[in-house]
């Protein structure tokens, strides 16, 4: 193919935009929509996330890897010649010059019990006091900071002193500053760890803690993951456009037929014609592209903007990656491309003779074949069936595929069923007849509208469905822990939580300790739990969740702290005809009741085991707001649990009745001394994930709801004429809107009732073994609703005017 | 005998401001039972705007349509439609049939919305099929009949029940030589032995030789009205 033809269907093809130019602009800003969202998230997440990325390499260092633990007890179980030092992620903004920095501080201890540290002073003298802070040799070149200089951290401006450089740093901002107490030298924080030369860093690793591996992996490549995310952003909605930009092009290329055929006519090959229609996807693919990236692009800059002026917030300059942009630009104008390759074939297939024919190019043929269904249904279930055993990406790559294979086998139904009932309209009303023969003889434009539907319905469904079974698990998982007012004090010393709990009413605090169990010893239990995963490292059983059942095999998780009890402790868990002797005798596994009840499931004696150690039996602990595993320290030692039972984690008082403001405030005056790291106060059970709930489940709502309004006005638009020839033999403008009522919501009907069970099936397998709660009523009141407001819309779309039948213009 | 159809110094303007396009202009025009009416003039020349008034698918901007006893622009929308499907019928140049709907149902729909009971409406319609000789084709569907036969169940459509008013906007533009022949006949019949109102557009002067009276519009103005004489006569003299 030549330069010159191609410039001629190119000029043809703009041609058709100018004659078509509504659907022309309608379709630019439905692509400009998805490339907008990815370029507007490619261009800002690495602008607040990279830091994060950077900061996570920042942080890291040279270390190998980074845990949370007792500062007593896990050096002891490294390697000898390990560095470990103690940092804190700024949990407070840092400001050099009122401009809000990342970076980390490393705490110096002034009892200097991390003897590990090789931290070298460069220039300067070590910090003494609290005002007092050393830099890194890098943040000071940087900002130009020399001693003497001043800087911002938290509420407390402190002097620059010295220059420090931590092996431990790559080349990083660091804060170095002096805590002015600290509870105990055992406190647990953040740790960095780097191991000598030639240490296994996994197994060390494992030997510690179940979740530090996955922390560590997860440092890597965070930048082209969220661009893909945004890749995959964009590709949920481009799917949806592709199906609306499908019935269009058809629409357009019907319309067309006359002038495809005048160009068949001088001479125009078959492909030449359907490059015409081609060239009309690609031009409106780049023009919509070219709007998405701008648009994108401005909203990302006002977005950093607003984000620069937050206290909290920490945004560098916008970094815009070229090349995964462009990536979803190719991507917008193929998507394009392809939704009209359909037509264009067609266009390039019609013969001269037929194009001037008056008669419609749609004929009665029959709709798309059962095999043809059935083979899409198998190959979605299997796919199905393949996510449900997979994990992580490929499961949801799988889910992704299942679902537009039986979207699209679905809509592919919906076209047969459009036809039999057209077959069965004969004694129907004018209005339902003519709306269902139109339906049916249309299916180039109502097939890909209803598969975009039954999408967008399905996507919501399913959203609705996870969310609320989301939140029936955090309900039954979190509601009998939480059900009664208590305090949760982080404290290492006994006296500042008595202190609190004195101000809140309660008689004592509650000890909580934790364990450091091997990776090993939890497998089948708590392993395949991705809360542990990202829990943090050492304490593995610090997540809730209620019993999950996948492929026959129930696994937990751990709804609280893994308690060990000594001795004097016993009471204060369990009630008194409890085997106390048990847990004395270091050969029992306590778990208590709310733990295992949840979601009707009871676990009996002898059926799991925790490290080994078997499950004899349920108590209830005294305190049972707190669920958790009660192992003696005999047994944890003789099954090689690594325990601190010395060092409470933190402590938890329990208020005999609802906290009151005036408690509250005590216990925060009472616990002020102490520099506390962590003062929870829990009045009962709190539903947190609620208003994102509410949020997600409004946007999906919005989300069918335009989309509705979308397919409808593309519906009625292209059944004007219908409506014209109506009118021009006497249908009352309610016949007509009676007409277009029924257009309307029959297609939002059929959608409807196929997006209910795709949608509810796919969040099942989403859900992984999670019980399925979904929300009946929110769902029926969605899909009718919809399918009232489709055909209110459909109805008030039709003007009350009749419309003049125009007459056909070449 | 009073005129089915009177338009009595009808103007009609499209736009506003400075596009203001008048596309008739005091037109005076009435039509009697049974007349045969055919409007000729070029194109822009405010023919189809005629139609749409007739028909009441559109208001004049100035002056009166009647159908009957019946003022159009006293009537609501609805009525305007409950007129059309009881005394006006129309056929366009491109048949304009429902393409969901085989030939009968097309041809009994108007009756169908009128609330007439299906095994009447059916039953007329089958018989309007039958006057245009279609009656074999009844249960066929728009895009499996030729032109002329979609332009025939147009016509039975548009004469069905008992019209008053038949408006034909181009009714034979395209259609051959010999279908349209037969078309203007089927129109004639419908006139001499229904008593049908008749308006048709037309370019062609052989078509508009069938008619009672020939009006050439130019401009938004009817410039002359007259008799037919020879189709050749009438190209030469008028067009």
């Amino acid at each position: 193919m030549g330069r010159s033809d191609l410039i001629a269907t190119a000029r043809v093809a703009a041609r058709q935009m100018k004659r078509h130019r509504w659907s022309t602009v309608l379709l630019a800003l439905l692509v400009a929509a998805p490339v907008a969202l990815a370029t507007w998230s490619m261009s800002l997440l690495p602008t607040v996330n990279p830091t994060a990325a950077d900061q996570i390499a920042g942080q890291l260092g040279n270390a190998d890897f980074r845990m949370f633990g007792s500062q007593l007890v896990v050096p002891e179980n490294l390697p000898t010649g390990s560095m470990v030092e103690m940092v804190q992620f700024s949990p407070e903004p840092i400001d050099v010059d009122g401009q809000p920095i990342s970076v980390i501080v490393r705490r110096l201890q002034p009892d200097a019990t991390l003897e590990q540290s090789r931290s070298v002073l460069l220039s300067g003298r070590w910090p003494n006091t609290a005002t007092e802070a050393a830099v890194s040799p890098r943040m000071a070149k940087d900002l130009r900071l020399r001693e003497g200089a001043s800087i911002r951290v938290g509420e407390a401006a402190r002097i620059i002193v010295g220059i420090v450089r931590s092996p431990l740093n790559r080349n990083g901002y660091d804060v170095r500053v002096v805590e002015a107490s600290v509870d105990s030298p055992r406190s647990y924080s953040e740790l960095l760890v780097r191991l000598p030369v030639g240490s296994r860093v996994e197994q060390v690793m494992a030997s510690i803690t179940s979740g530090a591996s996955d922390s560590r992996a997860s440092y890597a490549g965070v930048n082209s993951s969220t661009n893909g995310v945004s890749l995959l952003a964009e590709l949920l909605p481009l799917t949806e456009v592709v199906l609306i930009a499908a019935a269009l092009f058809t629409v357009t290329a019907a319309k067309e037929r006359r002038m495809l055929g005048l160009m068949s006519a001088v001479g125009a090959s078959a492909r030449q014609c359907a490059l015409v229609v081609l060239s009309h996807a690609a031009l409106v693919g780049v023009i919509g592209s070219a709007l998405g990236v701008g648009v994108g692009l401005a909203i990302a800059t006002a977005f950093r903007q607003w984000l620069s002026g937050r206290q909290s917030f920490v945004a560098d300059s916008l970094r815009v990656p070229v090349g995964w942009v462009a990536l979803s630009v190719v991507l917008a104008v193929l998507a394009l491309v392809a939704a009209a390759a359909r037509p264009a074939i067609a266009a390039g297939r019609e013969s001269v003779a037929a194009s001037f024919h008056q008669g419609s190019r749609t004929t009665h043929k029959s709709p798309t074949s059962w095999v043809r269904i059935a083979i899409g249904m198998a190959l979605g279930v299997a796919t199905l069936v393949f996510a449900n055993r997979a994990k992580d990406t490929v499961r949801v790559i799988a889910i992704l595929g299942s679902l537009i294979l039986l979207v699209v086998s679905v809509g592919m139904l919906s076209e047969r069923v459009f036809a039999h009932l057209a077959d069965r309209s004969s004694g129907m009303r004018p209005s339902v007849r003519i709306a269902l023969r139109d339906l049916a003889r249309s299916r180039g434009r109502t097939g890909p509208l209803t598969i975009a539907l039954v999408a967008a319905l399905t996507l919501s469904v399913m959203m609705l469905t996870v969310l609320s079974s989301s939140a029936a698990h955090s309900r039954a998982t979190y509601q009998p822990a939480l059900e009664q007012s208590q305090v949760l004090i982080a404290a290492q010393s006994q006296a500042a939580a008595d202190a609190v709990a004195k101000a809140i009413g309660a008689s004592t605090a509650f000890p909580l300790r934790a364990a450091f169990v091997p990776d090993a010893v939890l497998t089948g239990l708590v392993r395949s739990s991705s809360s542990v995963q990202s829990s943090t490292a050492g304490i593995p059983a610090e997540v809730y969740g209620a019993p999950k059942t996948k492929n026959g095999v129930t696994t937990f998780e751990l709804g609280g702290t893994v308690g060990i009890v000594r001795p004097e402790d016993v009471g204060s868990y369990t009630s008194a005809k409890y085997a106390a002797n048990d847990l004395a005798v270091g050969k029992a596994v306590v778990l208590s009741p709310g733990l295992l009840r949840n979601d009707g499931v009871v676990v009996q004696p002898g059926e799991i085991t925790i490290g080994g150690v078997e499950h004899v039996g349920t108590a209830r602990p005294r305190y049972r707001a707190m669920p958790a595993v009660l192992i003696s320290p005999e047994t944890a030692a003789a099954h090689g649990l690594i325990v601190d039972t010395a060092t409470p984690l933190a402590f938890l008082a329990r208020a005999s009745s609802p906290l009151t403001e005036p408690q509250r405030q005590a216990a925060l005056v009472a616990a002020q001394p102490f520099r506390l790291t962590r003062l929870d106060f829990e009045t009962g059970y709190h539903d947190k994930g609620a208003t994102v709930r509410n949020v997600l489940s409004l946007f999906a709502v919005l989300f069918s709801l335009g989309l509705i309004a979308l397919i409808t006005a593309l519906t009625i638009a292209e059944s004007a004429k219908v409506s014209a020839v109506l009118a021009s033999i006497g249908a009352s403008p309610r016949m007509r809107r009676s007409q277009a009522a029924t257009t309307t919501g029959a297609v939002a009907a059929i959608a409807s009732v196929a997006a209910a069970p795709v949608g509810v099936v796919l969040a099942a397998v989403a859900n992984e073994g999670t019980p399925l709660h979904p929300p009946f009523s929110l769902l029926g009141a969605m899909l009718l609703g919809l399918v009232i407001v489709a055909a209110f819309a459909g109805a008030l779309f039709t003007r009350n005017a009749p419309s003049v039948v125009r007459q056909r213009t070449v | 005998m009073s005129a089915v159809l009177v338009l009595d110094r009808v103007t009609k303007r499209h736009g506003d401001g400075r596009t203001v396009v008048d596309a008739l202009v005091n037109i005076s025009l009435s039509v009697k039972p049974g007349e045969l009416v055919a409007v000729m003039g070029p194109s822009g020349s405010g023919k189809s705007t005629l139609l749409s008034l007739s028909g009441g698918l559109d208001t004049p901007s100035e002056g009166r349509v009647t159908i009957g006893d019946i003022d159009l622009g006293s009537r609501s929308i609805s009525q305007l439609a409950a007129m059309r499907r009881r005394s006006v019928g129309f056929v366009f140049q491109d048949f304009n049939l429902v393409p969901g709907l085989s030939a009968i149902e097309n041809v009994s729909l108007p009756m169908e919305l009128d609330r007439v009971s299906l095994k009447s409406a059916r039953s007329q319609a089958a018989d309007a099929l039958e006057l245009v000789g279609l009656s074999d084709l009844a249960k066929r569907f728009p895009e499996e009949l030729s032109g002329g036969e979609q332009q025939r169940v147009a016509i039975a459509r548009a004469v069905v029940g008992e019209r008053q008013l038949l408006l034909a906007d181009e009714p034979t533009g395209a259609l051959d030589t010999v279908t349209g022949e037969n078309v203007m006949r089927l129109l004639r019949r419908s006139c001499d032995e229904r008593k049908v109102a008749t308006i048709i557009v037309t370019h062609n002067p052989t078509h508009a030789a069938w008619a009672d009276r020939i009006v050439f519009l130019r401009d938004g103005h009817i410039v002359d009205q007259t008799a037919p004489t020879g189709p050749d006569v009438l190209l030469a003299e008028r067009c």
